[in-house]
């Protein structure tokens, strides 16, 4: 058992008093190591939150630069920040909200060849990416390496989530077999986004990671949830394994990983 | 009638809400189901507040009984 200072419950205590976390609950919480891919628009307020909440180790994954464009949604990026890896200034605001979080920040685009070495290790992951080849990429590496994972998107008002428990409950590819042709999407300029649209969704991911690993409540597992902040309406669809799920299913035909070619927005319209 | 001897004792005289709950959680997280444990609370809200919460909890409040300086003694069995 962690033998927490005085400090350290008074830090957690809000969480502490939560019948469903506990000191056993914070100690799993210290003990946890979760991974975030992207940190952009759910990224950052998902990291934010488990560094306040006391996750004993973070990895931070981004190739990006901070862009002017990005500081109205992605919140660990401050104005003096820009230029810099998002990795680095991201790792900065997590160590000052926190300094007992490690944090690991990896400055690499996730592909097939690195993909399983990055999350290997972890217990669970956020994929706060911003773009359908790294979902599927994400869900794929998850799938086959059994890691818990929460999908996120959002788009101008909008957000989806669901948690993966894989070969338990549906993953990604149960519902969405492959990337949109690339037409299908919207183009940068129609997609836009509220910044506090992105952060209710990452809040939302990073509340799926501590119940987790705590293990309470009840996981958006086989649940595909989806809001409209315009209208304020949320809901919930039910999804289910399937059978010929491509990657989870009976006979996958996915057994190893394979980048997707996808163009990418020259714009950088990321989440 | 087993005979109720705490197994830990703490005094949290002049720890507020919620701190005084906190330590309360650390001592029972640390005992084995079926020990008891007595924590020493101020009079008012602290033995209000903290002897509810550890039965929503799933603990036996087994005595509160108040001492001669006002503060409460509270025997809690863990669940």
């Amino acid at each position: 058992m962690i033998d927490f200072t005085t400090e350290q419950l008074q830090r957690y205590s809000r969480q502490i008093i939560l019948k469903e976390v506990g000191v056993e609950g914070q100690e799993k919480l210290a003990r946890a190591r979760i991974l975030i891919a992207g940190a952009g628009g759910l990224g950052s307020p998902a990291a934010l939150y488990l560094a306040a909440a006391g996750v004993g180790h973070l990895t931070v994954v981004d190739a990006d630069v901070v862009d002017l464009s990005n500081l109205q949604r992605q919140i660990m990026h401050q104005t003096d920040d820009l230029d810099r890896p998002k990795v680095e200034s991201a790792a900065e605001i997590l160590r000052a909200v926190n300094p007992e979080v490690r944090i690991e920040a990896v400055r690499e685009r996730l592909c097939a060849a690195n993909i399983s070495g990055i999350i290997s290790g972890h217990d669970f992951v956020i994929d706060g990416t911003d773009n359908f080849p790294a979902k599927f990429l994400i869900n794929d590496a998850c799938v086959l390496a059994g890691l818990p994972l929460s999908h996120g998107g959002v788009l101008r008002f909008g957000g989806q989530t669901m948690t993966v428990l894989p070969r338990r409950s549906a993953c990604y590819r149960c519902i969405f077999r492959n990337p949109p042709p690339p037409e299908a999407v919207s183009s940068c300029s129609e997609a836009g986004i509220l910044g506090a649209v992105a952060g209710m969704l990452g809040t939302i991911q990073a509340a799926e990671a501590i119940k987790h690993i705590v293990g309470s409540g009840t996981l958006l597992t086989d649940t595909l949830l989806q809001f409209d902040a315009l209208s304020m309406d949320f809901r919930k669809i039910p999804i289910s394994r399937q059978e010929d799920c491509p990657v989870c299913g009976t006979h996958p035909v996915i057994t190893e990983l394979q980048d997707i070619d996808w163009p990418t927005c020259p714009t950088g319209c990321a989440t | 009638m087993t005979e109720e001897l705490p197994a830990v004792s703490r005094n949290l005289v002049g720890t507020g809400c919620p701190m005084n709950l906190v330590y309360a959680k650390v001592e029972l997280a640390k005992l084995a189901s079926g020990q008891i444990l007595e924590i020493i609370l101020d009079d008012g809200a602290p033995v209000a507040n903290v002897a509810q919460s550890v039965q929503k909890e799933g603990h036996a409040l087994l005595k509160r009984e108040q001492r001669t300086d006002g503060s409460w003694s509270v025997l809690i069995r863990k669940g």
